[in-house]
């Protein structure tokens, strides 16, 4: 091998190129891969060129990492070379590449900025590597900026990776070590022999054999590694980054949640946390949803949650006054029992609209025009007073004559805007009423032949060229959750005029007894349409499984959705209209799916605890395998004994490695009378326990060495009476290993899985004498 | 001292004939051993031949009292014994015998010659010349005479006890291949531990104790228990064993030549007679690892690698004994 060490540089370079394959997963459109490619070969072609020369490793690598900056600026920068010019140019690429990070979720398009930063990171990543896996001779240790490259992917994209990628950057990792093991082996030896006899084709499969067990341990761990997650119960895969709701430490027996202001209408549902925030009793036999704030701001694909405006001081039990817009209507009012409470301060989650709270100690505050408090501390448990609309309520005017809405509860969003014009359009006659058309809108999202419900989102389609935006794109694919269901029905509202608002907050839970539990996974998120009469009114577009029962008066039915119709159900979501079993009492689709998602529920309950005994029961399993190869071991020759000569001989056996699992090695002498000296010497015996010793020996002796016409005898007793003399005196972790980890238990499972891993190694040196 | 005979092993097998021989073989060592003191083991592996009917060489330098050894268990038993001085005119008639013609019957007749006898005591076995020396060959061997065509049987038991000297080589002709093989074991006697060449001083001041020494058994006895020793069980594993040994010994790097055949047989005698020894109806490898040395030892030669690096064959062959694995299962 020349000393430019072509084969690892190339292998390396490959690695990097793997490793930062998936971020294909991550972007629209492949224009950075060519810069990249570029840069990754001169990388390649310096360090060769460097090494070749025998310059210093840093030396290389500096050549490398000026090749790859020069390289950068001129693929990017070339129309901005001049020294006044590039501080700019640099600095507008990256609030680019910043720009793109901070308004789109994955995949984002491709812009220059990001561009720009792929081709700077991934070949400064390979110089890394580089330096590490060809320069200094560490293979292993050029995982860790594969890994921090190929982590770069992984913790950015919305769905679980393909594990083709995991594979194949394992693979090249594998074969970098291997290069480097064999380049190890290699320089073993200083001078080059030559041997005088023909090679012998021994030494060539020691070789076949050595690597053939690497490759078989290689293939082996990278299956395991794939395997064994799939067969382990997991967090979600978006676990890391936050969502609807964020965790904390909570009080009480609830976990703590805080909301973030914004809403990202184009990020997968992350948080499917079970758990538990809210629990509460009420008088309603169909709660409502629980709300924690509105947001009438859209821009950019993101929610933004209004500021509260005049805040007044809250007394405990204190009639709050009507909210905006809603006059004399058939209202019934129900009562809530918060009695623990996770949903962190200043929000409280509550049923609207709220007419008297009780906050306990903490003191709060409210928005007169929307009955609405908001709290300085988390209070742990508190109670609501709040009114429910009757089925028969309608609005008792027209908008003209309302008192003004926010005006930005009116605006579409522009970039979506004539698609929504269009789609209402469709939707609603012009000569309906405002409400009917209202209901129109909410039907025709509920509509499960149109649209399905998913916490996955369909990857964006491009269409002439742009990625649509969210509003869109939802309109396009028809796949979504509560929040695009809840968003598309407020802009359609908002094209016909009617003002509109996203409401968010939490789904009534399950009901556990008298009491209802709410989860994190219960984050819901629904529409909030204003009409005069009746204020700000909501509404339920979301179909299926994770969503709140329709109002009466926007056309739902109290009787036809139980409590628990909206718990969310995560695995079944994508197949939901396929999977769900159709309940033959049920006439209705709302129902189907409600029966389809409660099924699902308990069947995920249930597979869970499964799981976890599924689990117990492998590791309670795998804490037996060594006690029972050691009995196995130590028994075989007794099972296999034919008479009773055998029998005494398999019996001196299973003394012989019992007192080895207590630490007594067995004795190198090899008559009886050495063994029993051996054992004397190694084994703390009392005055009983050594005449059982020298009986036993006497035993195995005559049983040995005697004439066959004295009757068989046993050992039994004698090696009982030993065994408890050596553990009465062994201590107690000797004790312990000797029952759960015998010393010939290990030795029974090594042996047996050499056997297997030297499988390949002897099947390859067959093959190799056969053929050669 | 732990003499192997005063054993605390109870027998657990066998009858009176066991018990029998325990006590003589007792009342021998313990005759003998007032005579050679502190020699137990020499005392032993002498008394195991004297019951194996093997024949017993014995090497040292002069004056540690090899003559006394073979004079002592001669004497402690009732029986005839005959010592002959070898000399390099020593013919084999001297020890075979020769027919005479007696003038007043006019036929020949046989006189015994020293070899007729149950113990016969050789002493300086080298000094004579090989042709007397063959002429114990075949008495050894087959326990019978022939002289003029005649065979004369010889007394049972007939063990022969032959000293030689190893320091003094001239003039002597040392014993050939063949003349060692008979031998079923040699033994060296050592020089005395300093206690007991002072009990020695003591003791012997006077008149000489083999003078006051009286027999403990007699001939017929000694033979009954020699038959019945080889009766003794030597199980097949232990036989195999046996025989892995003495292959070693013909394989092994270290010598030049291994044991015969008869040395595996004398071997298997010599266990049991030790296994009787100590009381059992069987023979264990510890007996076969006992005798390994004193009955091999004289019948090996050592390769030049051995003798440069001054090893004697004594050592090879314990290194030898190592290496053989001991039977473990009942085959």
């Amino acid at each position: 091998m020349s000393r430019a060490r072509p084969l690892e540089t190339l292998l390396a370079a490959v690695a990097v190129l793997v490793a930062s394959w998936p971020v294909r997963t991550l972007l629209i459109g492949d224009t950075w891969i060519r810069p990249v490619l570029l840069l990754l070969a001169l990388v390649a072609v310096i360090g060769m060129v460097g090494r070749a020369v025998g310059a210093p490793r840093s030396l290389t690598a500096a050549a490398q990492l000026v090749g790859v900056l020069g390289g950068t600026a001129l693929l990017h920068l070339h129309d901005h070379l001049a020294p006044s010019q590039l501080p700019g140019a640099i600095g507008d690429l990256f609030v680019d590449a910043t720009n793109t990070l901070s308004r789109y979720a994955a995949p984002a398009p491709a812009t220059p900025g990001i561009v720009f930063a792929l081709t700077l990171i991934v070949p400064l990543v390979a110089v890394l590597v580089d330096l590490m896996s060809v320069g200094m001779r560490m293979p292993a240790l050029a995982g860790m900026p594969l890994l921090a490259l190929f982590l770069m992917s992984t913790s950015n994209t919305g769905e679980p990776l393909n594990p083709v990628y995991f594979v194949a950057l394992a693979a090249a990792w594998l074969l970098m070590l291997a290069q480097g093991g064999m380049q190890l082996l290699r320089r073993w030896s200083s001078t080059e022999a030559y041997s005088r006899t023909p090679e012998r084709l021994e030494d060539r499969f020691g070789i076949a054999g050595y690597s053939s067990t690497a490759r078989w341990v290689g293939a082996g761990t990278v299956l395991l590694a794939i395997l064994v997650p799939a067969f382990l119960p997991h967090l979600p895969p978006r676990y890391l980054s936050d969502g609807l709701a964020r965790s904390g430490s909570g009080g009480g027996n609830v976990g703590v949640v805080g909301f973030s202001d914004r809403l990202d209408l184009e990020q997968n549902l992350r948080s499917r946390s079970q758990e538990p925030v809210l629990r509460y009793t009420t008088s309603d036999p169909d709660p409502p949803p629980l709300r924690a704030m509105s947001m009438s701001m859209y821009a950019g694909g993101n929610w933004v949650h209004d500021d509260p405006p005049r805040e007044r001081r809250g007394t405990n039990n204190e009639r709050l006054p009507s909210p905006d817009g809603l006059g004399s209507q058939p209202i019934t009012l129900f009562r809530t029992k918060v009695s623990a409470n996770g949903v962190d301060s200043p929000i409280v989650a509550v049923p609207w609209p709220v007419s008297s709270a009780d906050m306990g100690d903490t003191s709060w505050t409210y928005e007169p025009s929307a009955a609405m408090p908001r709290v300085s501390d988390r209070p742990d448990s508190y109670q609501i007073t709040y009114s429910k609309l009757g089925p028969s309520a309608r609005p008792n005017g027209s908008h003209a004559s309302a008192p003004a809405v926010p005006s930005n509860t009116l605006r579409v969003d522009p970039l979506s805007a004539d698609r929504v014009q269009q789609t209402a359009d469709g939707i609603v006659r012009s000569n309906d009423s405002d409400f009917t058309k209202a209901i129109k809108i909410q039907d025709w999202l509920r509509d499960p032949s149109r649209f399905t419900y998913s916490l996955t989102l369909k990857p964006t389609q491009v269409v002439n060229g742009a990625p649509l935006d969210p509003i869109s794109n939802f309109l396009v694919t028809r796949q979504g959750y509560c929040t695009q269901f809840a968003t598309a029905m407020v802009m359609l509202a908002r094209s016909q005029d009617i003002p509109a608002r996203l409401a968010v907050g939490f789904l009534p839970g399950t009901a556990d007894g008298q009491s209802y539990q709410v989860r994190q996974s219960d984050a819901h998120a629904w529409p909030e349409l204003y009409f005069p009469g009746l204020g700000w009114t909501r509404f339920e577009p979301t179909p299926g499984v994770r969503a709140g029962t329709v109002p009466e008066y926007a056309g739902g039915s109290s009787s036809t959705s139980g409590p628990g119709a909206g718990r969310e159900s995560q695995e079944a979501t994508d197949t939901r209209t396929s999977t769900a079993p159709p309940t033959p009492t049920a006439p209705s689709a709302d129902t189907r799916q409600t029966g389809g998602g409660a099924s699902e529920q308990s069947w995920l309950s249930s597979s869970t605890t499964w799981w976890t005994l599924l689990v117990l029961v492998v590791g309670a399993l795998g804490a037996l395998v060594v006690p029972v190869a050691a009995r196995w071991r130590r028994e075989q020759p007794l099972r296999r004994a034919q008479d009773g000569r055998e029998h005494v001989e398999g019996e001196w056996h299973a003394l012989q490695s019992r007192l080895e699992d207590l630490g007594v090695a067995p004795p190198a002498g090899r008559t009886p009378r050495q063994a029993e000296q051996h054992y004397r010497q190694h084994a703390t015996l009392g005055g009983e326990g050594r005449a059982a010793l020298h009986r036993a020996v006497r035993t195995l002796e005559a049983s040995r060495y005697a004439a066959p016409t004295t009757s068989p005898e046993t050992l039994e007793q004698d090696a009982d009476r030993i065994l408890r003399d050596v553990r009465g005196n062994a201590s107690w972790s000797v004790r312990t290993a000797a029952l759960l980890a015998p010393r010939t238990g290990r030795l029974a499972v090594r042996s047996g899985l050499r056997a297997v891993l030297s499988a390949p190694g002897r099947w390859f040196d067959r093959r190799g004498r056969s053929g050669g | 001292m732990h003499s192997g005979l005063e054993t605390d092993t109870q027998p657990r097998h066998g009858g009176t004939s066991l018990d029998e021989l325990r006590t003589v073989a007792g009342d021998i060592h313990r005759a003998v051993s007032s005579v050679i003191e502190g020699k137990s083991e020499v005392v032993r592996t002498a008394v195991t031949v004297l019951l194996a009917e093997g024949h017993l060489l014995i090497e040292d330098v002069p004056g540690v009292g090899k003559t006394m050894l073979a004079k002592a268990l001669a004497r402690s038993i009732d029986c005839p014994m005959r010592r002959i001085q070898f000399t390099p005119d020593l013919l084999p008639s001297d020890i075979t015998g020769v027919s005479v013609f007696n003038q007043d019957s006019r036929t020949f007749e046989f006189r015994p010659g020293a070899i007729f006898a149950n113990i016969v005591v050789g002493d300086e076995i080298n000094r004579a010349s090989p042709k007397t020396q063959s002429a114990l060959l075949e008495c050894m061997e087959e326990g019978q005479v022939t002289v003029d065509g005649t065979t004369y049987e010889l007394r049972r038991p007939f063990m022969v006890m032959a000293t030689q000297n190893p320091i003094e080589m001239e003039g002597t002709f040392p014993l050939p291949e063949a003349q060692r093989d008979r031998f079923m074991a040699r033994i060296s006697m050592g020089y005395p531990t300093g206690t007991a060449e002072l009990d020695m001083l003591d003791t012997h001041g006077g008149r000489s104790p083999l003078e006051t020494l009286r027999p403990v058994t007699d001939a017929p006895t000694v033979q009954r228990l020699a038959e019945h020793v080889t009766t003794l069980h030597a199980s097949p594993s232990l036989r195999q064993y046996i025989v892995d040994l003495v292959g070693t010994t013909r394989s092994s790097s270290a010598l030049r030549l291994g044991a015969s055949p008869r040395a595996a047989l004398q071997l298997l005698r010599a266990s049991r007679a030790h296994a009787a020894l100590e009381g059992r109806d069987h023979v264990i490898p510890e007996d076969v690892m006992a005798l390994v040395a004193p009955v091999l030892a004289h019948r090996v030669l050592p390769s030049a690698e051995t003798q440069m690096a001054h090893r004697s064959t004594a050592d090879v062959l314990q290194d030898l004994l190592r290496r053989v694995p001991v039977p473990t299962a009942a085959r």
